[in-house]
């Protein structure tokens, strides 16, 4: 058989008069609205930076030769091209909008990512196990958007000293929340679950991950023996807001805070778990948010004072400050859950109404791949920031974000000084203590350039805080981060505020 | 380039459109008192040539040499073909050694090498990642040599036409495999009518929202749960899974071969068909009729006939015709084993089901035939046969829960999603085309369809921009094909 009587020839059909009229209007009609749409995408301006996804978008890439043959320019500019267009977040939305359109909820629970059910809780066997590597389970989350890129650290527009509480001071505060705790904690995750308006970050347990960060801790008080060390793991929203439907999708929390207490060794555990379920019914935790509501911290605060026996202020020395309309990171992890963005909440802090304080600022300055690359000239300023109402980054009203040593000198006479070793959620601690300890120190264990074992001594520390939440107890990063913290030299990077530093702490 | 992507809609396409008009102009000027001359088409070839390099080189900046020079070898093999008829043979067995050549080393050599290094060796892959649409672009040579063995064809005089018809972009890289002969007048002579740009346009629209409004969101489920780890999954989502897969792969690549037929079209090209509603088919022979028709029909006039087709060892044919399709697939074992599955049961069908489907309720031979492309996608999808082993045991059973909360908030959380993919497998362009039709009969039907058909393309437009907005990564799934 040859092919030739299958490849019929192509002859123009007959088209009718009228035929021909519809055929012109629908070209025109398709060709006008193409025109404007490619119009439109050309001639705005592009979009630099996401506010929802508190990213700096891709930049239009340079022409080398080198990334040409390798089709890396082709790659970014195509990239560039569909990621900074016009308008970005708010097409975005209607784009979620029109997702949603593709089903109906199950229950008023909403999955984002939720890769399966979590078989690691029934499986304790290895606790004593612990291993090095963790395993990748959560692709598709990792594909979410927020991940992909850091944000440009913020603190480069802030090094005059003259910052204060008034946010029209900083240009745009959302560049300021330098959170890559979000990066890491979201790989960790087992998804995101939209339950009513609530966003949960799903919890996956690692046992052997848990016995390394109670090692670290351990290693800590065996270098700073005189020092009072404590460990305080706050569980997520997932851990109390779960509804049934969800058990299964995240582990317990409560086993793995327990599995790390009973591996530290002369490591004081604070409970806060106790304290935080008990308050479940009020608004402890954020709901847009990945992090607790300052509220939540107060709670863990005070648990945290009580077993480190020095005096506690309650909530009626504080101002109740109140921020509209809040709408946290949750709206980005969810990949734009429309639930959230209609349902905003309020962000409640509360700032010291009588305790005094000064708290000076040591900022770190960042790269693009997160890396401190310098410093800034210390400042004193507010610890609190008022980010306003209708935010997305209220959260860093604590300080402002994460790339930084802050530290408080108060008025609280106690003799004691205070080391806060912390990811994010320790945050929210330190704003509750002006009146229980003398000095503070608030450290991130993702930016912190000295040797955590000198710097302690060299303080004179008497009490050293570990706040962290439980997704950092699983995560091999940032326990490698204070296991460097442990061994690593001071860096000289510092070494022209150094001096300046060891004055204001004798 | 992939046609799923802003920079393409919006930077590339509209280039393209302006230069591609102004060049028609040029050329009908250039004819225009050539009236001896059948041909209408010199600079607009030019133009498709220079877009469809740069649309090529924007992915493939290296690869773009291999296919010219493919090509020319080709064009040259093409005239030796025909110069003499002793040696023609000679030259036919030397261009397709070529062609099998490229191919196998391009695209086959990291199989080989991993095969031989299961047994104990280490040799290194050789290539770190095949040229984008080599199977494609190889396929039609070996179609356009065969074509002028055959005296289908005159050979092409021109390099330059020959080049135009393996590189025009919107065919380049995932297909359909268009035969030289299909479109070797159009490339030097070619109408374009209103009609055509109507209805090419349109087509393109619809493939793009088949891609994006379908494919990309089955995607999210397919890479979710095929992807992680199998261990989590219930049988409940296993098979959600799996049925999300089913439709993403057809929409994925049905919709390329419309925009594809679309583009060309627009440009005065009339591809065949590429899908026939496969998943309407019966029986499995019938699927493959309808799926993927272009590489079918290739692989039946050049190999399964030419081998002795039903008259000679036709068993034997039949496994080497479905060996060679599943390795057209992929550079990996598991897509042989896919076209080897299918070729037993084309096989069996022969012998069995055809012989009485006539008796046999249609409704039967659907759920049939479903069942079997559905469990044939796990074995394309999975290379790893590790996984591909855990995944099957999944499916019928072997998993920690059957029916969970996950499944049935997948289910229901795309229960509009997967009703559409259904609804959009059936054959409703043909109702609709036949509504169109006999609208014309009357101009307020008319008016009211053709206002119907522009907010169709309009909203298809606008609802794939929107998709398409911070999506960065929807490569098609055939592209690496």
């Amino acid at each position: 058989m040859s092919n030739k009587s299958k490849n019929k020839k192509y002859t123009v059909p007959k088209r009718t008069a009228r035929q021909y009229k519809t055929d012109i209007a629908f070209v025109s009609s398709v060709v006008g609205i193409f025109t404007l749409a490619a119009l439109c995408l050309i001639i705005l301006p592009r979009t630099n930076y996401s506010e929802t996804e508190r990213r700096e978008l891709t930049k239009y890439p340079e022409f080398t030769m080198e990334e040409y043959f390798s089709g890396e320019y082709a790659e970014t500019v195509s990239k560039w091209f569909s990621d900074t267009v016009p308008q970005r977040d708010a097409i975005m939305e209607i784009s979620a909008a029109i997702q949603k359109i593709k089903g109906f909820k199950q229950n008023n629970i909403e999955l984002h990512g939720v890769g399966g059910l979590d078989k690691v809780d029934d499986d304790n066997s290895d606790v004593s196990a612990p291993d090095t590597s963790k395993p990748t389970e959560s692709t598709p989350v990792e594909s979410q958007p927020v991940t992909s890129e850091p944000i440009e650290d913020t603190e480069k527009t802030s090094s005059d000293t003259s910052l204060d509480t008034s946010n029209e001071e900083i240009k745009d505060p959302g560049i300021n929340n330098n959170d890559p705790a979000g990066n890491i904690e979201i790989n960790n995750a087992n998804g995101v679950a939209v339950v009513g308006t609530r966003a949960l970050m799903m919890y996956g347990s690692n046992p052997g991950m848990q016995v390394n960060y109670a090692n670290v801790l351990n290693k800590f008080k065996a270098a700073l023996p005189d020092v009072n060390v404590y460990c305080m793991l706050v569980p997520t929203a997932c851990e109390f807001y779960s509804p049934p439907e969800l058990d299964g999708y995240h582990s317990s929390q409560l086993k793995a805070i327990n599995n790390v207490s009973s591996n530290l060794v002369n490591v004081k555990n604070i409970d806060v778990y106790t304290p935080l379920a008990n308050h479940v019914s009020e608004d402890i935790y954020l709901r847009t948010d990945h992090h607790w509501a300052p509220l939540g911290a107060y709670y863990a605060a005070e648990a945290f004072a009580k077993a480190a026996g020095v005096p506690f202020y309650d909530l009626s020395h504080y101002n109740r400050v109140v921020n509209k309309n809040f709408c946290g990171s949750m709206y980005g992890y969810s990949n734009y859950n429309v639930t959230l963005k209609n349902n905003p909440e309020d962000f409640v802090y509360y700032k010291p109404k009588d305790i005094e304080y000064t708290a000076t600022y040591y900022n770190y300055m960042l790269d693009e791949n997160w890396d401190v690359v310098g410093a800034y000239d210390p400042y004193d300023a507010s610890f609190f920031i008022d980010y306003g109402d209708n935010g997305g980054n209220n959260y860093c009203t604590f300080m402002g974000g994460d790339a930084k040593i802050v530290h408080v000198k108060t008025n609280a006479g106690t003799g004691r000084k205070l080391a806060i070793f912390k990811d994010s959620y320790g945050n929210a601690v330190p704003g509750y203590l002006f009146g229980s300890f003398d000095d503070i120190y608030v450290l991130d264990l993702r930016y912190f350039t000295y040797n955590g074992v000198s710097f302690m001594k060299k303080h004179g520390i008497t009490d050293l805080l570990f706040a962290n939440n439980i997704f950092t107890a699983g995560d091999s990063g940032k326990i490698n981060s204070y296991e460097e913290i442990l061994v690593q030299n001071d860096n000289d990077m510092f070494k022209m505020y150094y001096e300046e530093f060891e004055i204001t702490n004798n | 380039m992939v046609f799923s992507d802003l920079f393409f809609l919006y930077i590339f396409l509209p280039a393209f459109i302006l230069l591609y008009c102004i060049s028609r102009k040029i050329d009908s000027n250039i004819f225009k008192n050539k009236i001896h001359s059948k041909a209408n088409s010199l600079v607009s070839n030019y133009v498709l040539i220079i877009f469809s390099l740069f649309f090529y080189s924007w992915g493939e900046p290296i690869y773009i040499f291999l296919m010219i020079g493919s090509v020319f070898v080709n064009y040259i093999i093409g005239g030796l073909i025909t110069r003499k008829k002793t040696s023609s043979k000679a030259a036919l067995v030397v261009g397709l050694v070529f062609n099998i050549s490229v191919i196998g080393v391009f695209k086959y050599a990291n199989l080989l090498v991993d095969t031989l290094n299961l047994f104990g060796n280490s040799f290194e892959r050789p290539i770190s990642e095949f040229p984008i649409g080599i199977s494609f672009f190889i396929f039609q040579s070996m179609s356009y040599l065969i074509d002028v063995y055959r005296r289908d064809v005159p050979p092409q005089r021109n390099f330059f036409s020959l080049l135009l018809y393996i590189s025009l972009f919107p065919q380049l890289i995932a297909g359909p495999i268009v035969r030289y002969s299909t479109i070797a007048e159009e490339i030097s002579t070619r109408h374009i009518s209103i009609g055509d740009i109507a209805d090419g346009s349109f087509r393109f629209l619809v493939g793009l929202g088949k891609k994006v409004i379908l494919a990309n969101q089955l995607s999210v489920i397919t890479s979710q749960f095929l992807d992680g780890d199998l261990d989590k999954l219930s049988v409940g989502v296993a098979w959600i899974a799996l049925i999300a897969y089913t439709f993403q792969i057809y929409f994925d690549f049905s919709g390329y071969s419309d925009m594809a037929i679309g583009l060309g079209r627009c440009m005065g090209f009339h591809f065949n068909e590429n899908f026939d509603h496969p998943y309407i088919s019966s029986t499995i022979t019938e699927f493959w009729r309808r799926w993927h028709i272009s590489l079918g029909t290739f692989f039946r006039d050049y190999v399964y006939i030419p081998l002795g087709g039903n008259r000679k060892h036709q068993p034997f044919n039949i496994m080497v015709v479905w060996f060679l399709t599943g390795l057209w697939h992929g550079a990996s074992w598991n897509f042989v084993l896919w076209g080897v599955y299918f070729g037993i049961i084309v096989m069996l069908e022969k012998y069995t089901i055809l012989k009485v489907k006539d008796k046999i309720p249609k409704f039967f031979l659907h759920i049939y035939s479903i069942f079997l492309i559905v469990f044939g996608w796990a074995l394309f999808y999975f290379e790893d046969f590790g996984r591909l082993g855990k995944f099957i045991g999944i499916l019928f059973g072997n998993a920690q829960a059957g029916w969970d909360f996950l499944a049935q908030n997948t289910l229901m959380g795309n229960l509009v999603l997967l009703i559409a993919c259904v609804v959009f497998s059936l054959p409703i362009k043909n109702i609709v085309s036949k509504l169109y039709t006999k609208s014309l009969d009357s101009s307020g039907a008319a008016g009211l369809m053709c206002v119907g058909k522009v907010s169709c393309a309009v909203v298809l437009l606008l609802v794939s921009t929107v998709l398409l907005v911070g999506n960065t990564a929807n490569p098609f799934l055939y592209l690496r094909t």
